[in-house]
């Protein structure tokens, strides 16, 4: 549904715009100082540990490079987790580069963060605050404190000042992982472009979705060793279309941010693939924030600024529980 | 609180009251007769709206009203009367006032008013000597001779150029007046409410040229007879159609024609106008489209169409029955290529209505209206086997009352009442994936009743003081049937409302009065005082500046609360050599309640309920305008000139701190000039200047996911380029060495917008670059880097149109 939304949106800029002729320059303006805040960016899924990333925001016309990007991670906060039924962390820092991780293994991470094709070894500053024994958890699969479904978990964090380091700022949030509900199943169809069809096809989520309000969705999906990638036309719903029903829906391809956009490939997944779609089920503030995140349009004719929603309090960010299935497919050849 | 079930039944006793006290005052003006009757055009039998009636002896007169009826109760005596209308001939006739005469005039072109092009619709120091605060009339004659962006005339667009009215910007048809909102403006076709005035998104007006007889523009000392909305009223009259004889007029463009037939089905009883246009935007792209890129833009396409039709027949003398009617559409047709994605959305506006006047008597002329008007869209989109219907609209039946009542010279009543029923039908989307079907919630359409109630009085106190006193009461029901599920913060339903059809769910209603005074300095001079209270009980909400077919109206609910408007104004009016000269500085403050904007973090969405989304706040502005006119003789024109501040206060939205509204526009200039070097040729200039639109841009951002993302500064901070742009046109008038049996005109108009390629700014946005995930730190290109860019849209843009009559 909201790839249709997102495609007609998409099909009237591009007539409305591009076929009247604008042309555009770069000017120059003044940006007035903004006080940089704490931005978290922090999960905790069922059955993972939790992962916490620091950073502060940047003033708008900085250039953020692999040069200075360790500069925007924040070093040293006191971060601790607490969940609903009395278990408590307190997450360590930890640097990618004092893990000694195999390159594959530093990779993922790195995409997890959303850095790809960056050798750690040149940025000695990406941090995350994590449990003290995840290594553990890249081993066995389990460790000391990992999320559990229908669970809530607090976010506690004293960090060092922003403007100065000696003031510190007190940050905290809350977040739920509700139940994982999944989808019933992966099924694969033709691409309606015959000129396609040898090369690609669709991928349909049949779901049956519960008969109260109150569910919302995220879901990503991974191209055989490829990092998760949202979609373009965004990653989450909510179910006041679909409340009660048992429907399928075409699947809309992950990728990489600022690709570009093309009607034939863009919802389609290449024959020979092995596909993971990452299907989480996220509280609503969860939604909100990356709703919100997904659907700035900025300041133009045709929308306005959006304001990202946050369950941040004291900074900006979201700190987000996943109840999460994964599903595999392979798409198979013509 | 007043009782719906007895509020109608109230109104209806006021007007009888009304009714019985003029027929009261009627029979007790003894020794005075009345002179009325209708002022018609005579080479097409058109009513001519605000010609003039002058009684020279008593220093006073009356204006036509829109239908052409005038009336004058005066002492009986013998009277020199004096008639006058732009562009024609002026009448004098001698009126022996013994008993009530009823005096038709036809007015016809002369030799000399062909030569000395007169351009304005009032009479003589009509702008001094009336109580008319910001009001203006534009003759659609005076808005063809305006160069415009591609030769498409735009009455709208030519009202902008008019101190106090400011345009939303280019491609925009949405205007502003006075520092308020775009929603605020009350226009009318035929006294049908048009809600969306621009096809493809603006760029170009819904109003036909070749249809359209007058325009009124109210910016300020809206009168007691308009209500429903708090800033403006922009009311356009459509021709009746030719009495006399038939005729064909259009026009070919470069992007768009028109043809135009108008005649008599029965000789000075019954005529017909029927009036098109239709763009060939699509029908030029479609041989190029395949060629763009890939092809993939073969197969789309878009085009817009209006038909406006008015039949009138005039049964007697004391009665006339008019319908008429508007039919517009946008068809926007998109198709990608492969076939996987298709995008058919239809929209536009429908207007009817039934008009019939009658004559009570020579004092009593009423007017009775039942009107039907709708704005919507009809999107229908699939992808793959997924079909998904999405739809809006807004529909509005009426029914309404007018009575002119002319008691005695120097006296003009009006009275009358108005019942509006509303529909409104929010984004009602349905589809299905092929097996399964699923429709949005919490898209309830809501109803409404709108009933109003007024009497005011434009009349002479003294012979320097002339007031125009007004009140208006207004009520507002929203009723079921509706249901509302009401969410929680966590997206939970935590209760489901339910109201039966005709159940009156929620009651507005208030009184607002009118008032504007006119102190007579001398003959050319005047002041003028405006003070005006309005209610709104509709309002658009939209997302963007511009007037986009997804723009949603919505009442007022239990959410939701009317508009409220008071604006204060005063004026110092002057004329020079003879009228040929009008001056006006007028300045004015406007206070606005409950305004409504979306939430700083709303993002449109189909599922939620759109005042789910609203915050509340308040408004203000202020500003001087000035004015200069030249109105009479081969060269004419205007300089408008605002200083203005608009102002907006919302505790949901920039930490409660007041900001410049969008559209706030501290100085607007607009120099208007036409000139008729002989009977051949003629030539127009614009030029206009305007202070920079605002707008939000980020001031920081943060990562997510490796993605930078903005955080906006304080609401409308940045302020954009000035914008100015000089427009010129050449026309060149066919004149046959041969008198020829048929009477063919044409015209070829050259005109250049834009003339000296200014790329003003149309948005200001950021662009961001690379991703420092993938870069190489030896690459001076790598890391992101954000720049800001500004789009402009129209470059310098010639056009050419041939226009006929016959």
């Amino acid at each position: 549904m909201k790839q249709l939304l997102q495609y007609t949106t998409m099909a009237m800029l591009i007539i409305g715009i591009t076929t009247i002729s604008a042309c555009t320059k770069e000017i120059q303006i003044d940006i007035p100082e903004s006080s940089r805040q704490v931005v978290v960016e922090g999960t905790i899924e069922n059955n993972m540990p939790p992962i916490v990333i620091l950073t502060k925001s940047a003033s708008f016309f900085s250039n953020i490079d692999l040069n200075n990007l360790s500069t925007y991670f924040i070093h040293g906060a006191q971060v601790k987790v607490t969940a609903d039924d009395g278990q408590q962390t307190q997450l360590q820092e930890l640097c990618l580069q004092d893990l000694n991780l195999p390159a594959d293994q530093q990779a993922i991470i790195l995409s997890t963060l959303g850095f790809s094709g960056v050798d750690s070894t040149q940025v000695p500053g990406i941090c995350v605050y994590t449990v003290p024994d995840i290594v553990t958890y890249f081993l066995s699969g389990t460790c000391s404190f990992m999320g559990k479904e229908r669970t809530a978990y607090a976010l506690d964090i004293i960090s060092p000042g922003i403007q100065t380091p000696e003031d510190s700022v007190h940050v905290t949030s809350t977040t739920y992982i509700p139940t994982a509900i999944g989808l019933d199943s992966l099924a694969v169809r033709d691409h309606p472009n015959p000129a396609y069809r040898d090369s690609m096809a669709a991928l349909y989520a049949y779901v049956t979705v519960p008969d109260t309000f109150g569910n919302f969705l995220r879901y990503k999906t991974k191209r055989n060793n490829e990092p998760y990638y949202s979609p373009l036309g965004g990653s989450v719903y909510d179910d006041r279309l679909f409340v009660g029903l048992t429907l399928g829906l075409p699947l809309e391809r992950g990728q990489a941010p600022h690709s570009d956009f093309d009607f034939n490939t863009d919802s389609y997944f290449w024959r020979g693939d092995t596909v993971t779609v990452k299907w989480s089920n996220i509280d609503s503030k969860t939604y909100d924030f990356y709703f919100t995140l997904e659907n700035d349009g900025g300041d133009s004719p045709f929308s306005s600024p959006v304001k990202i929603k946050t369950n941040i309090n004291n900074g900006i960010g979201v700190w987000a529980g996943f109840a999460t299935k994964y599903y595999t497919i392979v798409v198979p050849n013509q | 609180m007043l009782k719906l079930a007895t509020l109608p039944l109230r109104y209806l006793c006021i007007v009888c009251l009304l009714l019985a006290a003029t027929q009261g005052y009627a029979q007790a003006t003894h020794n005075k007769f009345t002179l009325s009757g209708y002022v018609k055009d005579a080479s097409a039998g058109e009513n001519l709206l605000a010609a003039s009636v002058y009684v020279v002896e008593l220093s006073k007169g009356a204006t036509t009203n829109e239908y052409g009826f005038y009336s004058l109760t005066m002492p009986a005596d013998t009277y020199h009367i004096k008639i006058t209308y732009v562009g024609l001939a002026p009448q004098e006739k001698v009126i022996v006032l013994d008993k009530d005469i009823r005096l038709n005039i036809e007015m016809g072109t002369s030799v000399i008013d062909k030569e000395e092009v007169v351009i304005t619709g009032e009479k003589k120091g009509q702008n001094v000597e009336s109580t008319d605060m910001g009001k203006q009339e534009m003759q659609i004659e005076q808005a063809k001779a305006i160069p415009a962006l591609l030769g498409e005339i735009d009455v709208m667009k030519a009202l902008q150029l008019l101190p106090g009215i400011q345009g939303a910007g280019e491609g925009n048809s949405g205007f502003y007046v006075r520092g308020g909102g775009p929603d605020q403006n009350l226009v009318l076709l035929d006294d049908a409410v048009v809600y969306n005035t621009g096809h493809l998104f603006g760029f170009f007006s819904v109003f036909n040229s070749d249809a359209v007889k007058n325009t009124t523009v109210y910016k300020g000392g809206m009168p007691a007879e308009y209500g429903g909305r708090i800033s403006s009223v922009v009311d356009v009259q459509m021709k009746e159609g030719n009495m006399k004889k038939w005729s064909v007029s259009g026009g070919l463009g470069l992007i768009s024609s028109r043809l135009t037939v108008e005649g008599p089905i029965k000789k000075d009883k019954c005529s017909i106008i029927v009036s098109g246009r239709r763009t060939y935007i699509d029908l030029i792209l479609k041989p190029i489209l395949p060629h763009i890129g890939d092809g993939g833009f073969a197969g789309n396409s878009y085009y817009f169409y209006d038909i406006n039709a008015k039949i009138n027949y005039r049964i007697s003398d004391k009665d006339r029955i008019y319908a008429s009617g508007y039919f517009g559409r946008d068809v926007f047709h998109f198709q990608d290529a492969g076939g996987n994605f298709s995008f058919d959305f239809p929209w536009g506006n429908t207007t009817a209505t039934l008009r019939w006047n009658h004559l009570f008597s020579d004092k009593l002329f009423l007017n009775t209206m039942v009107i039907y008007n709708d704005f919507g869209f009809d999107a229908k989109t699939g992808f793959q086997n997924v079909k998904f219907n999405l739809s809006s609209k807004v529909r509005e039946a009426t029914a309404k009352m007018d009575f002119d009542f002319a008691p005695a010279i120097g006296h003009m009543v009006k009275f009358g009442w108005q019942y509006n029923f509303h529909i409104f039908t929010p984004y009602q989307g349905s589809g299905t994936d092929g097996a399964t079907e699923f429709k949005t919630t919490n898209q309830e359409k809501k109803y409404a009743h709108e009933t109003s109630v007024y009497v005011q009085d434009d009349f002479d106190v003294t012979k320097w003081l002339k007031m125009n006193v007004g009140l208006r009461a207004s009520l507002f029901n929203f009723v079921g049937p509706y249901t509302k599920t009401i969410f929680a913060d966590n997206g939970t339903a935590i209760d489901t409302v339910s109201y039966k059809p005709g159940e009156n769910i929620k009651t507005y209603w208030g009184l607002e009065p009118r008032l504007s005074m006119r102190f007579k300095v001398d003959k050319a001079s005047s002041i003028k005082l405006g003070l005006t209270f309005n209610q709104q009980y509709i309002h658009l909400v939209s997302s963007s500046t511009t007037t986009l077919p997804v723009d949603l109206w919505v009442p007022s609910t239990a959410a939701v609360k009317p508009q409220k408007g008071l604006l204060a104004a005063l004026g110092y009016f002057r004329n020079f050599k003879d009228d040929m000269i009008e001056t006006s500085i007028e300045v004015y403050y406007k206070h606005l309640w409950n305004q409504i904007e979306y939430g700083e973090s709303a993002v449109g969405s189909i599922t939620a309920d759109v005042e789910d989304q609203f915050t509340y706040g308040k408004g203000y502005s202020y500003g001087a305008e000035f004015f200069v006119k030249k109105a009479k003789g081969k060269w004419t024109g205007w300089i408008g000139y605002t200083l203005a501040w608009t102002w907006r206060v919302f505790p949901g939205i920039n930490n409660g701190e007041k900001f410049l509204a969008k559209f706030d526009r501290r100085n607007d200039l607009s120099i208007v000039n036409m000139y008729d070097i002989n009977k051949h040729w003629k030539v127009a200039a614009t030029f206009v200047f305007a202070s920079g639109q605002r707008t939000t841009l980020p001031v920081s951002f943060f990562l997510n996911e490796g993605q930078p993302h903005f955080v906006y500064g304080k609401r409308n901070w940045y302020q954009m380029a000035p914008y100015h742009r000089l427009d010129f046109s050449v026309t060149y008038v066919v004149i046959p060495k041969k008198k020829r049996k048929l009477d063919f005109y044409s015209d070829i108009n050259f005109s250049v917008y834009n003339a000296y390629n200014r790329m003003n700014p149309y948005f200001v946005y950021i662009d961001p670059k690379s991703d420092v995930g993938t870069a190489d730190a030896n690459n001076s290109n790598s890391g992101f880097h954000f720049k800001a860019k500004q789009a402009s849209l129209f470059p310098i843009l010639p056009s050419i149109t041939w226009n006929f009559k016959f």
